[in-house]
């Protein structure tokens, strides 16, 4: 950050963390920080509870009614909403627990109320999640991550205690009633081919850009105009809009396969996967050359000097000081281009390349909700899984080759 | 309070007279001139660009004035939001927002998008909803970055002049905090220029719509229209916004 030549010049205090959480600050005071979190969090899952949870359509385009919880069950909601506080306050040990009881909870009783107001409709009738649902489920986990923040060290996994029992849920049928899951297993096995194809579009343009920017990178570094004239480019290109530059890549393309006919029986027009993979391997060149670019001039100059004064050849400057030195920022680049390609991925439906896009346009079109939800959920999960994945390599990494700068 | 940090970016050496303040939005202006862009666009044979139905200066319109609502709206609730959890005792709370941010960097803007449509409906209110969301991430990570960013001991002489808390906040914090803040401000304007194209898909119209129109028709030209003019709306907004926060990387 820009601001890092600020920090560090002030006296005995220890200069503030700038961007991540330091485990290390957990001092005396942090119960009564965690009691605001969790306080925060009922405020929702209490909204949520008087809200209501279903919406009872005769088939997935009508327009239905909306179904409240029977009193007896929102009264137990309105208890479990405050139950995490309410624990952290008398028993804090315990509180992971109570937190993962509202996740679980909302998961289940939106299984039961769908079941319960599906009885007796006919085939066609859909029962989706409504306001109240999201409200209270996004609480509970605002107060299942509160609770993570009690816990510390390996014990932190246990706020995901959670997700196993929701796992059963679904594999057992609970939520089958749901018209997300409804709407899932009507698709079934399309819906595979289109994940795996978000996926190979993402790994192919992400292998190709990384291939193409790898080498650019180390060649741009050691010269000094080269580099300023791709860090200028990179931040130009990056506030161009991403649709825009799906756009325009595929203008010299079907350019192309317009004047040479013979081009086009090879599968290169302007629209269709082809198109989608360049503008997207374009699109994912950039950080990967920008973050390879500052790392590797990042080095410090002291350290290839003294490298050079040990007798390493340039090429042993190279592999054994620059490379490791570097990698911890290049593979930011690499994660960032990641989880911006899953993004672009569900854009790149629009011009026939398939993925999980193709059921958000599908959904738009026909103004049916759960299909939207069953392309946009999953590509929200899959960015923010292929974001703590690349993460977690990340610190495998750093830890293996020393994480320096 | 403006004033301090504004003589403060101008003492950046080798801070070159910004040309494209001047020529971004002249290039834009010129291409809204009713028949400009068909021409320019006519020897590339791309397609056919027939009379634009809502003028492409309304579209351009539209489009600002999305972006400058999501803005203002980010504005009143990112800074007073940035300065919530950096208040000192609040460290879960800044742990929280910052999760929260950077789970707002991850998904991906047009399934924030989407999933606004089954709550708003079809129409604008969606892309709203989303180009606040999203705009809310650098405003809410750069204030964050910038008001702990203030060096303690500023703070600490500050309090030793007898200053109350809210006076520390407004005369020392802010100011220093500020360059930042902007750099932020400036980070999801022009960002959110490029999501409201997507949320032409939302029917929020702007100039997303001859991007989506021409992708779907198959009418490069189209496209290029709509590039065109939202990849110098973009860089319009990043030139003027750069005036006001100093020039950083």
């Amino acid at each position: 950050m820009s601001t890092s030549s600020q920090a560090g010049a002030g006296g005995n205090k220890p200069s503030a963390p700038l961007l991540s959480p330091v485990p290390s600050v957990r001092g005396p005071n942090i119960r009564s920080d965690v009691l605001l979190v969790l306080a925060l969090a009922a405020l929702p899952m209490l909204a949520g509870a008087v809200l209501p949870w279903v919406l009872l359509r005769p088939n997935r385009l009508a327009p239905g009614d909306y179904l409240r919880l029977p009193p007896p069950l929102m009264a137990l909601m309105v208890l479990l909403a405050l139950l995490p506080i309410l624990s952290a306050r008398f028993t804090p040990r315990l509180t992971w627990l109570a937190a993962g009881l509202t996740v679980f909870t909302t998961f289940w009783v939106l299984g039961q109320q769908t079941h319960s107001a599906l009885l007796g409709q006919a085939e066609f009738a859909r029962a989706s999640a409504a306001a109240g649902v999201w409200l209270f489920g996004l609480g509970a986990l605002i107060a299942s991550y509160g609770a993570g923040l009690l816990l510390a060290g390996r014990r932190k996994a246990l706020t995901w205690v959670w997700l196993p029992a929701v796992l059963i849920l679904v594999w057992g049928g609970h939520l089958s009633g749901w018209s997300v899951l409804v709407e899932g297993r009507n698709e079934g096995p399309r819906w595979v081919q289109e994940l795996v194809q978000h996926l190979r579009l993402v790994g192919t343009a992400l292998g190709l850009s990384t291939l193409i920017g790898v080498p650019l990178a180390v060649w741009a570094a050691g010269r000094e105009r080269v580099a300023v004239t791709v860090l200028g480019a990179a931040n130009a290109i990056q506030t161009l809009p991403s649709l825009a530059l799906l756009g325009l890549l595929i203008a010299p393309l079907s350019a192309l396969s317009n004047a040479f006919p013979a081009l086009r029986q090879a599968g290169i027009s302007g629209i269709g996967i082809a198109p989608a993979l360049t503008a997207m391997t374009l699109y994912a060149l950039l950080p990967i050359l920008r973050n390879g670019v500052v790392a590797l001039r990042g080095v410090p100059v002291g350290t290839v000097d003294a490298a050079r004064g040990m007798g390493m050849t340039g090429t042993q400057i190279f592999w054994r000081v620059q490379v490791p030195l570097a990698l911890p920022v290049w593979l930011t680049g690499i994660r960032q281009a990641a989880v911006l390609l899953v993004g672009v991925a569900s854009v790149a439906a629009l011009i026939g390349a398939g993925g999980l896009g193709t059921y958000i346009f599908k959904g738009l079109q026909s103004a049916a909700a759960d299909l939207i939800l069953l392309g946009a959920v999953p590509a929200a999960l899959l960015a923010i899984g292929v974001d703590a994945a690349l993460r977690g390599l990340e610190l495998w990494l750093g830890r293996r080759f020393g994480r320096v700068g | 309070m403006t004033s301090s940090s504004v003589t403060a970016t101008r003492r950046v050496p080798g801070r070159r007279w910004p040309w494209g303040v001047l020529v971004w939005p002249a290039l834009l202006l010129l291409c809204l001139i009713p028949g400009v862009l068909p021409r320019l666009l006519a020897p590339l044979n791309l397609g056919e660009l027939t009379a634009f139905d809502p003028p492409l200066w309304r579209l351009t319109l539209t489009h600002l004035g999305l972006v400058a609502l999501a803005t203002g709206v980010v504005l009143l609730l990112g800074v007073p939001l940035a300065i919530a959890v950096t208040r000192p005792r609040r460290e879960a709370l800044r742990q929280l927002a910052e999760t929260l941010v950077g789970l707002g960097q991850t998904v991906p803007t047009f399934a924030i998008l989407a999933l606004a449509v089954p709550a708003l409906g079809f129409g604008w209110q969606p892309t709203l909803l989303g180009l606040i969301v999203y705009g809310l991430v650098p405003v809410v990570s750069n204030g964050i970055a910038g008001l702990l960013a203030v060096d303690a001991s500023a703070l600490d002489a500050a309090r030793g002049m007898g200053m109350t808390g809210r006076q520390r906040l407004l005369r020392v914090e802010l100011p220093l905090a500020l360059p930042i803040l902007l750099a932020g401000v400036r980070t999801s304007t022009v960002y959110n220029v490029g999501t409201a194209t997507v949320g032409a898909a939302l029917g929020a119209g702007g100039l997303g719509e001859p991007i989506i129109n021409g992708l779907s028709q198959q009418n490069t030209a189209l496209v290029l229209v709509g590039a065109v003019l939202s990849a110098l709306l973009a860089l319009s907004l990043d030139a003027l916004l750069g005036l006001f926060s100093p020039r950083n990387q």
